[in-house]
């Protein structure tokens, strides 16, 4: 993952624009800030104090409308950090201005989104890149080079797992209408992951807590028949404690078995304290990273080497497209209570 | 009084650890093991040491040789012999799976009324001591509703008549589903009324399945999935597996390792890290109980009804492989 290009587009200084001052919107903007001659010039949220916080850190200009940064032609680039419902409004005019877009995950809300999106970004020549940050993480790739290098043989059964807190009832994230609730919004991680190391998906039998426990309460244990052959188990948790992060992932295979556990891994562990920062994203995990070894950043800096290079990204739009429309299908699965073919 | 029992066949690998659990419990003596190959005999002849042991376990059957017997056979046979020390009124406690088959299982059940024979089927993980404790913070709403559960069994692959599917009924799903199955219908004191199953065999040179995985439903409305398989590297991994619940509730989550990997043991000559597991021995509280219920002092825990019950999960998964359909209980 790292790069040390030498020619001189690796100085390029690429301006950048921050959309959306939650729990993502700051984490990014620490990544960006992080990787040498990357500015951030705006910081968007619909909550001008909250842009305020966040633009102050960076030396960036707060706003309350994004039209502003669409406009101005100094900003090279945005990141979307915005609710998964609201994505159309960001990316339509990013793409009307030219800018090179990083959007959180995950891309799309629904099929119309995803179908949407697809027709939008089709044949758009700037850089645009999805933030599937568990393909950046250490653990996860080398899990996939060794599965690939055939290092356990032929693989029989995975299982992922990822479970953190409740994102509370006041949150969009507790609306399934704006979030896709646990299976989309979490599981993507996972679910983006299977098809890239193991291939599609086959079949699905899913089961969710997403619409019996509204505002309170989301799980899901996703079954998988790949078309490998192979047999895959996904857990996601929106139903453990506040705070809390774990993700594991257990590989069997004819000649040997991976696996791996973020809990008992760590090289880097901060206990807190100190009372829980009030705001409206608080309640979200996301895993303390050891700084030389930061998937955030690494993603960060691949989207802004790409920007640079005139590369594409290692993870095509249509990788991460797929990977929401297997989310789709899981959904329906657990909603239809019925096993569900998954179309190719 | 003591209880004189006696084991039906060495064949289950479970047999030489109850032997040795009996033998440490008052008021029984194991007395003679039937076992028609010579191989395991000799395998095991430092534990056959002192018993008697006859090749045909129809000598056991005669009017007063024994009070009681273990049956430890490969899953297909377990139906006639049960008939037998039926037929002959003797109590019985039995390997699980009950049968390979549910009509068989009920047979069995209806032959041991008939003549009035407990029959008690080995389902250890009742016994296990953080299960119970589990059992009594959900009982008291420690966990506030409970939502999901999430449970495996792996294992190493076994071999033998365990992959023979004449002799075992079937793979992963036939050997592995009923320990879960029953631990979960002890817990919630709930049946289980759906199955959807996927299956495969994909590790191992084998004709039965060697990995499974079980979506179920119960009627408590609690949905779960077991993962079921003989997945773990038979040279390489540091225990023979795994049996872990984690219990999803309203107010929090509960996991439970039944066979914690307690030490670590680093060992060179076996080449690679072994762990040893702390059970609390749930096969003795178990064999307990059996004999507790003999001497009319225990109430037996788990009965063939309870062995058929979770044979009928196995079943319906099996069917729900084949059609690939959410089969209904």
């Amino acid at each position: 993952m790292v790069n040390r290009p030498t020619d001189q587009s690796s100085n390029l200084p690429i301006k950048l624009a921050i959309l959306g001052a939650g729990n993502m919107g700051q984490r990014l903007a620490k990544a960006f800030e992080a990787l040498s001659h990357v500015s951030i010039h705006y910081v968007y949220s619909r909550t001008l104090a909250q842009a305020e916080r966040l633009a102050s850190v960076y030396g960036a200009k707060p706003v309350k409308e994004t039209a502003p940064i669409f406009a101005d032609p100094e900003v090279d680039a945005v990141a979307i950090c915005l609710p998964t419902f609201t994505r159309l409004e960001s990316m339509s005019p990013a793409v009307a201005s030219q800018k090179h877009i990083f959007c959180e995950k995950p891309l799309a809300l629904n099929q119309a989104m995803a179908d949407e999106i697809r027709s939008l970004l089709d044949g758009y020549s700037r850089t645009v890149m999805v933030g599937q940050v568990l393909r950046f993480f250490w653990e996860y790739v080398r899990l996939r080079e060794r599965v690939l290098a055939g290092d356990i043989g032929r693989v029989g059964t995975v299982r992922l797992s990822r479970c953190v807190g409740y994102p509370g009832a006041d949150s969009w994230f507790a609306d399934p209408e704006k979030s896709g609730g646990v299976i989309l919004d979490l599981l993507i991680h996972d679910l983006d992951f299977l098809r890239w190391a193991f291939g599609e998906v086959e079949q699905v039998y899913a089961k969710a807590l997403t619409q019996s426990h509204l505002g309170t309460h989301d799980y899901a244990l996703l079954n998988f028949r790949l078309e490998s052959g192979a047999l895959a188990h996904i857990e996601g948790s929106w139903a453990h404690p506040v705070g809390s992060f774990h993700q594991t992932v257990e590989i069997c295979g004819s000649v040997g078995m991976l696996h791996y556990d973020n809990l008992t891994s760590q090289n880097l562990r901060v206990v807190s304290t100190a009372e829980q920062e009030a705001g409206p994203s608080s309640r979200i995990s996301l895993p303390e990273a050891d700084p030389s070894n930061d998937p955030y950043v690494a993603e960060a800096r691949h989207f802004i080497e790409c920007i640079r290079k005139e590369s594409k990204p290692h993870i095509p739009v249509e990788e991460s497209l797929r990977s929401c429309e297997l989310a789709f299908r899981c959904i329906e699965s657990a909603r239809r209570g019925i096993p569900l073919q998954v179309s190719r | 009084m003591t209880t004189r029992l006696a084991i039906v066949s060495l064949e289950h690998v479970h047999a030489a650890h109850y032997l040795t659990c009996l033998r440490s419990l008052p008021g029984i003596e194991v007395v003679a093991v039937a076992e028609s190959d010579q191989r395991r005999v000799s395998v095991h002849a430092s534990l056959l040491e002192g018993l008697t042991v006859v090749s045909d376990y129809h000598e056991l059957l005669r009017p007063g040789a024994i009070d009681a017997i273990l049956i430890c056979s490969a899953n297909s046979r377990h139906k006639q012999q049960v008939l037998d020390f039926a037929r002959a009124k003797i109590p019985i406690l039995c390997e699980k799976p009950i049968a390979t088959k549910c009509v068989d299982a009920r047979e069995m059940l209806a032959i041991c009324e008939a003549n009035e024979v407990p029959l008690g089927i080995c389902f250890p993980v009742r016994w296990s001591e953080p299960l119970r404790q589990a059992k009594r913070l959900v009982e008291q709403g420690d966990l506030g509703q409970v939502l999901a559960v999430k449970a495996t069994n792996h294992g190493t692959m076994p071999g033998d008549w365990f992959v023979d599917p004449q002799l075992s009924g079937g793979g992963a799903v036939m050997d592995h589903t009923v320990h879960v199955v029953d631990a979960l219908r002890w817990f919630f004191e709930a049946e289980f009324t759906q199955v959807f199953a996927y299956a495969a065999t994909r590790l191992h040179p084998i004709p039965v399945e060697d990995v499974g995985l079980l979506t179920l439903e119960m009627s408590n409305e609690v949905f779960v999935t077991l993962d079921t398989r003989c997945s773990r590297p038979n040279r390489s991994f540091p225990i023979w597996g795994d049996v872990m619940l984690e219990i999803i509730g309203t107010r929090g989550v509960i996991s439970l390792d039944l066979f914690p990997w307690t030490l670590n043991y680093y060992s060179e000559s076996a080449g690679k890290l072994l762990a040893d597991a702390r059970d609390g021995d749930l096969s003795l509280r178990m064999l307990e109980n059996f004999v507790g219920m003999i001497e009319g002092r225990a109430k037996l825990s788990a009965t063939g009804l309870d062995g058929l019950r979770a044979l009928e999960v196995v079943e319906a998964a099996y069917r729900s492989i084949a059609t690939q359909q959410v089969v209904q209980l």
